[in-house]
C-alpha cells in the first residue's frame, strides 16, 4: 500500500534580499509529506528549516517553485484561494507568548477560526471552543482567561488547539516544544501524538533538538545551508546515517544513561555554519566537513535515493 | 575523590520580598561541595532555583528585593557571604566566575571583544596594558577562536552565538578561576556547537585544575559531561548522586520523572514504537506559596499523608546518593 501524499514540494526557493545580500535560505528543495505522517524537519539555527516551513503555508511568498497541496499550487493562489487552503493546512508557532493576542480572551481566539471559515452558527460557537480546550486538555473555565494568565505549556496547548479548530489535514509544527521545561513538553509532545492518532493528521514537525525529533517523526529529513542533506526513514537515519553532517548532529545527541554504558564515537565538526548570503561553492557542507575532498568544492552533490525511502546528498556515498 | 572541596555551601537560604513585604526563600537549606577539577551538575525545571542558587553564591542578586537571610559559602574557606562589596567584586571574575546563558547579552555590544577579556586582566592582575592585550589574544587562542587577533577588534555582533560564547569564556577564565559557574551555557547553542562548547570547558577544566557548576535542564548534557549531578525542586536540593549511579536509576520520585520525560529515540527506534513519554502532571509551586510538607507532594505518585505535614529530611543510601524523599530507600 502506497500512502497517499498530501503535501508536494518541488525545486522550492525562497531567497531574502538583504542589504548586504542575497540570503539563500531555502534552495531548491524537494519533499514530499504522506497522509497522517510525521515528517521530522532538522537542522541547526540558519539553515532554513523554519523558513521552509512558513514557505510551505504560505507566510512567506516563495521565489520559485511548486507547493502542491492535493491537486492545488499554493505558490499561485490568490489570498482567497489561500484561505481555503489554510483549513487544512495551520501552524503552531515556537513561542506560545508571542503567537496568541495578549488582548483577547481564550474563547476569542480559539472562536476565529470558526468565525472566519463560517463554521456553526454563532450560538453553537461557545460548545465549539469548550470542546476544543477540552480536546488539548484543558478545562473549558480557560475561556475567559487571557493568554497572559496561562503557562508557557497552557498556552501552548491553546496555539495547537486553534490550528487544528477545523480538522486540518496537516499541521506545520515549528518548533513548538523548544521554549518549554521537559517535563511539560512531555506533555505537549503527547498531545500532538494523541491528537495525531485521533484525526490522522500529518505533521511537518520542525525542530533542532534531535531528540525530539528522533521519537516523534516516521521520517527525518536534514537541511543544511537551505538545502536537504539527507532524507530518510527515521529507524535508518538512527542506524545508519550516511551524510557526513547527519552523522555529526547524531552523534553530538547527548543520551541521559549512565556513563559506562554509551556509546561514543564521536564525529567531531569544528567551525560554524557559513553565512548564507555566500553560500559555498560545491557541497555545501565541504567547509565543516572531516572528509572533504577537492571535487567538493567543484561540484554539488544532488539528493539521490539510495535505498529503503533514502535519499543523501554527499560525493562519499553516491559515487561509491 | 578524596581532594578538599575549594567551594563549600552550608544551609544556604536565599530569601526574596515579594509585594506585601514579607520574605520568602527561593533557595533552602542547601549544602553544596565542589572538588578541584570536577563537574557537578545542577538540574531542574525552570523555577526550581538552581540559577538563584548560582547567582547567590556570586551575590549577583539585587540587595534591594533580596537577602541570603542564613547559610555560609566557603571558597577556600572565606566566607563571599561575610564580604563587603568591595572585596566579592576582586572575588568575581578572579577566584570564581560565571558564564551566563544568552552570549549576546553578556558581552559589552559597543565594546570590541579583546578589550572586554583585557578589562577583566587589568582590574584583577594590575598588568601593563600591552601584556594584558597580548593575553587576551592568547586566551581568544586557547578558546579556539581562528586568527586571534584580528577576532579581538571585532565586536560581538560580528560573532556568531557559538564565537561569542567562546569570548565569554575566555573572560570567564581570565585570571585561571578556582571555580566556574556555568549557568546554561549552551541552551542558546546548537547542538554541534554545544559539543564544541562543553568540550571546551571540559579541556579547561582540567589544564587549569578549576571545578565547574554546569547549570542546565538538560539531562542528557549531565550524563555526558558531569561527574556528580545535584536535582533541585522548588528552591530544595532533593537528590545528590554521581553520575553513574543517577542515571542507572534516580532515587527521588521528581528525579524519576525527570528522566523519564526525556523523549528517547533510541528507545523508539529499538522498541519500533514511540511510547508515550511520562508526563510530571501540574507545574513548579510558586516559591510564595510552599507549604510546610515535601514540595514535590502536590505532582508526586507516591504521596502519602506524612508529605504534607512535614519536610523530608536528607538521608544517605548505601549507593552513597543523598535524596529528601520519605518514601525512597524502602521496597522499590
Amino acid at each position: 500500500m502506497t500512502p497517499k501524499s498530501v503535501l508536494q514540494i518541488r525545486d522550492l526557493v525562497k531567497y531574502h534580499d538583504t542589504p548586504r545580500g542575497c540570503v539563500h535560505a531555502v534552495d531548491h528543495v524537494d519533499l514530499e509529506l504522506f497522509e497522517g505522517e510525521t515528517l521530522g524537519l532538522v537542522g541547526e539555527s540558519g539553515c532554513g528549516k523554519s523558513t521552509l516551513g512558513r514557505t510551505i503555508i504560505r507566510l512567506h511568498e516563495p521565489t520559485s517553485g511548486e507547493i502542491f497541496f492535493g491537486d492545488r499550487d499554493i505558490a499561485t493562489l490568490t489570498r482567497a484561494e489561500l484561505k481555503d487552503v489554510r483549513r487544512d493546512l495551520q501552524i503552531v508557532f515556537q513561542d506560545p507568548f508571542a503567537s496568541l493576542n495578549p488582548r483577547r480572551t481564550i474563547r476569542q481566539i480559539l472562536a476565529e477560526p470558526f468565525s472566519v471559515h463560517k463554521v456553526g452558527k454563532a450560538s453553537e460557537r461557545d460548545q465549539l471552543v469548550s470542546n476544543l480546550i477540552t480536546r488539548v486538555g484543558l478545562h473549558p473555565s480557560f475561556a475567559d482567561r487571557f493568554p497572559h494568565e496561562l503557562s508557557g505549556g497552557q498556552r501552548q496547548r491553546i496555539a495547537i488547539a486553534r490550528a487544528i479548530a477545523l480538522d486540518p489535514t496537516t499541521v506545520v509544527c515549528d518548533e513548538p516544544v523548544s521554549a518549554l521545561d521537559v517535563s511539560v513538553q512531555a506533555q505537549i509532545i503527547n498531545l500532538l501524538r494523541k491528537l495525531q492518532s485521533e484525526m490522522g493528521t500529518a505533521y511537518v514537525f520542525i525542530s533542532h533538538d534531535l531528540s525530539v525529533i528522533g521519537y516523534l517523526a516516521d521520517r527525518i529529513a536534514v537541511m543544511y545551508l537551505g538545502e536537504i542533506v539527507e532524507i530518510a526513514p527515521k529507524t535508518t537515519l538512527w542506524k545508519e546515517p550516511l551524510h557526513p553532517y547527519t552523522k555529526a548532529l547524531f552523534s553530538a545527541i547527548a543520551i541521559p544513561e549512565p556513563p559506562s554504558v554509551v556509546r561514543k564515537n564521536h564525529v567531531k565538526i569544528t567551525g560554524d555554519i557559513p553565512s548564507p548570503i555566500n553560500p559555498p561553492t560545491g557541497c555545501r557542507f565541504r567547509t565543516r566537513c572531516p572528509f572533504a575532498m577537492p571535487k567538493c568544492a567543484e561540484i554539488k552533490p544532488v539528493l539521490t535515493d539510495v535505498g529503503d525511502g533514502a535519499k543523501v546528498a554527499c560525493h562519499l556515498v553516491n559515487d561509491v | 575523590m578524596t581532594a578538599s572541596p575549594i567551594l563549600k555551601i552550608k544551609g544556604l537560604r536565599t530569601e526574596f520580598r515579594d509585594d506585601r513585604k514579607s520574605w520568602f526563600p527561593v533557595v533552602n537549606d542547601v549544602d553544596l561541595n565542589l572538588c578541584a577539577g570536577e563537574t557537578l551538575a545542577i538540574v531542574g525545571e525552570s523555577g526550581c532555583g538552581k540559577s538563584m542558587l548560582a547567582h547567590s553564591i556570586l551575590q549577583l542578586l539585587p540587595k534591594r528585593i533580596s537577602r541570603l537571610a542564613a547559610g555560609e559559602i566557603l571558597l577556600n574557606d572565606k566566607d563571599l557571604s561575610k564580604l563587603s562589596d568591595d572585596q566579592m567584586r576582586r572575588v568575581r571574575g578572579n577566584d570564581i566566575s560565571m558564564i551566563f546563558q544568552e552570549p549576546m547579552t553578556s558581552l559589552n555590544p559597543l565594546m570590541m571583544v579583546g578589550k572586554q577579556i583585557e578589562e577583566s586582566i587589568l582590574e584583577h592582575e594590575g598588568c601593563s596594558k600591552s601584556e594584558a592585550k597580548r593575553r587576551a589574544v592568547d586566551l581568544m587562542d586557547l578558546v579556539g577562536i581562528p586568527e586571534a587577533a584580528t577576532r579581538a577588534r571585532q565586536y560581538p555582533f560580528q560573532l556568531s552565538g557559538g564565537m561569542r560564547q567562546r569570548i565569554v569564556i575566555a573572560i570567564a577564565l581570565a585570571c585561571r578561576p578556582q571555580a566556574l559557574i556555568a549557568d546554561e551555557p549552551t541552551t542558546a547553542l546548537d547542538v554541534t556547537i554545544q559539543a564544541q562548547v562543553l568540550d571546551l570547558i571540559n579541556t579547561l577544566k582540567t589544564d587549569i585544575g578549576m571545578g565547574v557548576i554546569l547549570i542546565t535542564h538538560d539531562l542528557g548534557v549531565v550524563a555526558e559531561w558531569a561527574q556528580r549531578v545535584m536535582v533541585m525542586y522548588a528552591g530544595r536540593k532533593v537528590e545528590e548522586a554521581d553520575v553513574e549511579t543517577f542515571f542507572s536509576g534516580p532515587s527521588h520520585p521528581y528525579s524519576q520523572a525527570l528522566l523519564a520525560s526525556v523523549p528517547r529515540p533510541d528507545a523508539a527506534i529499538q522498541d519500533g514504537v514511540s511510547m508515550p513519554l511520562s508526563e510530571i502532571p501540574g507545574t513548579v509551586p510558586p516559591m510564595n506559596q510552599l507549604g510546610k510538607g515535601c514540595s514535590f507532594a502536590d505532582r508526586c505518585t507516591r504521596r502519602t499523608s506524612v508529605c504534607d505535614t512535614s519536610q523530608p529530611e536528607m538521608k544517605t543510601l548505601p549507593s552513597g546518593t543523598r535524596v529528601a524523599c520519605f518514601h525512597t530507600g524502602e521496597s522499590e
